[in-house]
């Protein structure tokens, strides 16, 4: 499959004036695994928000599947395999977890004309087996991100967009969150935006950083780790002289 | 192309097992069958047809339940489809001299145009909460207005007189409804299936997705729904059921006037939603029954009294009473103090296992 | 002959001009009130339109008690009551249901029907009579006009005017746009919100008054007063932009000429259905109104 599964050409997203993504250039095949990090600011979720179809670029273009994308909502993003996790506060509160499930695959589901996701194999893949009849609001943070995991599978991705995925877990759950992340890269590719360092260099992935809306660097998570460049930009730069 | 039929249908219709939160309304269901069925034989005809006319109302109470209750969407001016159907099915009757079935079908078409034109303008351009709530009842006043000033259509403000009653022919049978007790029966059976087939479509995983839509409509998009598309498809539903409420009001008692778009029964209509119980289908049809009729006996003694008492209500429902007399909640306070019992049930056996930690 | 055409031409355009210019002019007190309300505290009060009624209710009592120059009383007293009323609403029920911006709306049009019917049951159902304070026209622009109804686009202007002075130029205006830019900062540099929120309400009512003891002398003033009004003010500050004062007065400057121009042909009822279509269609396309704010009140919209 020689076809890229997302490509975005010169993506610019400015707010008032600042670029949060500046000139952004990028190709995604399928069953990448791929991580963007960078310090605060950078523009990493506004990246994950105009590849989603939450924020519309205020210019460059974006195809996915060699489909133009402009002005698309976010409804049709998700019908055509862009899906996006979310940061475990945006679930469907008041419906149980197993009614989340179900909302989640139906509506891809009934636009694909496709069976859904067994709601049961996607509980017992997340671990929320024991609490399917209970209340989304009533979940604990991480058993939330879970839940979203959960949904973003019921939606049969293509392309799926963690949104710091390992925020709030334990070391247990991150884990387990990992070997999830390689086992769903058999179905589909991943991208995720993350902080938490040590998540990253688990994953054992392709790592970009971002900088002020810039793709900066591109290669493994240990080529980075070691540029000084790098360690300037995310600690400023008093810090070049910290040890290893 | 029956095979995707049959898949979506299996996706949206499909029911969960019948549980212990579908006692209400099944035991509520089968009291009103019993209701219909006996009434009859009860009271006088004259306070059959007071019945009968409340129970119209029950039926733009459900219908205002399903777009209020169950997906969220706040209106003020409901009762302009109320309007439509009673005037639609008036002018295809009177002026026309169609039949009441295909006058009933005019009615609806009437009322279910204006919703989709004005929801979708609205709806699609993201328009939800207060302005959608504004601009309804900017049509409603708007419609009141038109409904006076349109003399040769819609008789102006004394509106239109001599409509006929129901009556349905089938294969040559005619079946003559206008009487007060085949109106009854009429009434009744619609209200009825009509509840069912709500209750139905809001327990099955559709229902679930309306659900959602209200908690949470980004997520919902985020989940590959076109939301404003669900939102005035269940729109145009609502404008639908509250037109037959309309039609049915019309042929039962012969008249339609401009006051079918006042603004004070719009918020009755608010009010026994909320009063009823938000979402449950069956609490507003009651509370719609109950206040119209207490409106009769209250209107008989003072005009002047119902309004102020109306406003006084509505008021204090609002600011104490924000989700209604629920039912529900005394049955969620008793599953409380059973778990409550439960859990301690379990504790000393926690401390024998634990050894006395 | 073609110079006598050329005035004749000019008379009815003019007239034509200041027709909609002294609808404008109401309209863009009642939304003026309006819009910093609902753009400061994101709070529909369905019950703003009630004020233009009480405005012209005071004017009516003030000359049948005083005869016709009551009228330039009643310009003070109308507005002074209407904010202290107006206060009254805000401490007593507004104050209940900050955190449920849709059930204020419910609320406020609960208190609208109360209004309307205690008005009924105090002053009956008969309109109240109530006089210009002068008559006679002026003849400007080669129109011969109604000097009242000058009279009031003057007032309106002037009033307007000031407002705006007040809301660009002095610290209690930044302190305003503050809070309707971002009310959880406002508060965490010290400005007192919640007292704001109620000075605001309270001046929204005041100008909503002041706006029906202008009108009362050219309209019949009874309950239904204010009702004609309401829709169409929350028409022009949404079709001008939530939270921002110049795009209520531009959303006036269109619905007024829009409606006027369109009863010069056909039925005002008609009229208004028009102008409800064509505001309907305009916020289909540009759902963030003609001059967008910056306010908390965007979400009303459901835009994230």
């Amino acid at each position: 499959m020689d076809e890229p599964l997302m490509k975005a050409t010169h993506l610019r997203r400015t707010f008032g004036g600042i670029d949060a993504v500046a000139d952004v250039d990028m190709i995604i095949m399928p069953h990448d695994l791929l991580c963007i990090i960078g310090p605060n600011g950078a523009g990493k979720s506004t990246l994950v928000g105009v590849l989603s179809g939450a924020v519309a670029p205020s210019s460059g273009a974006l195809y996915f599947a060699g489909e133009s994308m402009a002005r698309k909502d976010v409804h049709q993003f998700c019908r055509r395999g862009v899906v996006r996790k979310f940061q475990g506060t945006n679930t469907f509160l008041s419906m149980s977890v197993r009614d989340n499930l179900i909302v989640a695959g139906l509506g891809v589901a009934s636009h694909r004309a496709s069976p859904m996701p067994d709601p049961e194999a996607i509980l017992e893949e997340v671990g929320l087996g024991e609490q399917a009849e209970e209340l989304a609001a009533r979940l604990p943070h991480g058993q939330r991100q879970w839940l979203e995991i959960g949904m973003a599978m019921m939606c049969q991705p293509a392309l799926l967009l963690l949104d710091e995925p390992a925020a709030g877990l334990s070391a247990n759950d991150a884990q387990r969150l990992v070997r999830l992340i390689h086992r769903l890269r058999e179905d589909c590719a991943v991208l995720a935006i993350e902080h938490d360092l040590g998540f990253v260099r688990a994953l054992e992935c392709e790592t970009w950083v971002m900088h002020r809306g810039q793709i900066v660097r591109r290669g493994t998570y240990d080529d980075i780790a070691r540029d000084e460049e790098i360690r300037r930009i995310y600690l400023g730069r008093g810090a070049c002289h910290a040890a290893h | 192309m029956f095979q995707r039929l049959k898949l979506h249908a299996g996706l949206w219709v499909s029911q969960p097992r019948p549980g212990s939160s579908d006692l209400p309304f099944a035991v509520g269901w089968a009291l009103g069958l019993l209701l219909m069925l006996m009434l009859p034989h009860c009271v006088a005809p004259y306070a059959l047809s007071t019945v009968r006319d409340a129970l119209v109302m029950g039926l733009l109470a459900l219908s205002y339940d399903l777009l209020w209750g169950k997906a969220g969407v706040l209106t003020l001016g409901h009762t302009t489809f109320l309007g439509l159907g009673a005037y639609g099915f008036a002018v295809a009757t009177v002026h026309f001299g169609l039949a009441p079935v295909s006058a009933i079908l005019i009615g609806l078409l009437c009322a279910g145009t204006v919703a989709a034109v004005v929801g979708y303008f609205l709806l699609y351009a993201g328009v939800r909460l207060h302005f959608f709530a504004i601009v309804s009842m900017a049509v409603l006043i708007i419609a009141q207005q038109l409904a006076t000033s349109w003399q040769s259509v819609t008789g102006g403000d004394t509106g239109i007189l001599g409509i006929p009653g129901l009556s349905a022919t089938f294969a040559g049978h005619s079946l003559d409804l206008s009487s007060p007790l085949g109106s009854w029966y009429a009434v009744a059976a619609v209200v009825l299936a009509t509840a069912c087939l709500t209750w139905l479509a809001c327990r099955s995983r559709y229902g679930k997705v309306l659900a959602a839509i209200a908690t949470n409509e980004w997520r919902a998009r985020a989940c590959g729904y076109h939301t404003s598309f669900h939102l005035l498809r269940l729109f145009v539903i609502s404008a639908l059921l509250a037109a037959l409420a309309g039609c049915l009001m019309a042929a039962c008692s012969g008249v339609v006037a401009p006051d079918v778009f006042s603004p004070l029964l719009a918020t009755e209509v608010i009010l026994w939603v909320a009063v009823g119980g938000r979402g449950t289908l069956g609490g507003p049809v009651i509370a719609a029954v109950a206040f119209t009729l207490l409106k009769q006996r209250i209107s008989s003694y003072s005009t002047e009294l119902w309004p102020l008492l109306l406003g006084a209500l509505f008021l204090g429902c609002v600011l104490f009473l924000p989700n209604g007399l629920r039912f529900r909640r005394g049955v969620i306070n008793l599953r409380w103090v059973w778990r409550a019992m439960t859990a301690r049930r379990a504790l000393p056996g926690a401390r024998r296992a634990g050894g006395g930690q | 002959m073609w110079l006598e055409q050329g005035r004749n031409l000019d008379w009815q355009t003019m007239t034509i001009i200041f027709n909609i210019l002294s609808y404008v002019s109401i309209l863009a007190l009642v939304a003026l009130g309006l819009a910093i309300v609902f753009g400061m505290m994101d709070i529909v009060n369905l019950a703003h339109a009630e004020w233009v009624t009480i405005g012209a209710y005071t004017l009516a009592v003030a000359q049948s008690l005083g005869g016709r120059d009551a009228f330039w009383v009643a310009l003070v007293v109308a507005p002074a009551v209407g904010a202290a009323l107006g206060w009254v609403l805000e401490c007593s029920v507004i104050r209940l249901l900050y955190k449920r911006p849709l059930d204020t709306l419910l609320a406020t049009y609960a208190v609208s029907l109360i209004l309307q019917k205690a008005l009924e049951l105090v002053f009956g159902t008969q309109p109240m009579l109530v006089y210009a304070p002068f008559n006679g026209a002026v003849t400007a622009f080669g129109a011969t006009y109604p000097a009242y109804r000058i009279f009031m686009i003057g007032v309106a202007v002037a009033v307007t005017a000031g407002c705006w002075l007040v809301f660009s130029h002095t610290g209690f205006g930044t302190q305003l746009r503050a809070v309707i830019q971002h009310p959880a900062m406002a508060e965490a540099v010290g400005i007192d919100t919640r007292h704001l929120n109620r000075m605001a309400f309270a001046a929204g009512a005041a100008l909503a008054s002041l706006a029906g003891v202008l009108v009362a002398p050219m309209v019949s003033v009874e309950s239904h007063l204010g009702v004609y009004y309401l829709g169409k003010a929350f028409f022009v500050i949404v079709l001008g932009g939530i939270g921002s004062i110049a795009g209520s007065l531009v959303g006036s400057a269109v619905i007024g000429t829009a409606e006027t121009l369109f009863s010069y042909r056909v039925d005002p009822s008609l009229a208004s259905a028009l102008v409800l279509i064509l505001s309907i269609v305009v916020i289909r396309f540009r759902p963030q109104g003609l001059i967008p704010g910056f306010s908390a009140a965007h979400q009303l919209l459901g835009k994230r």
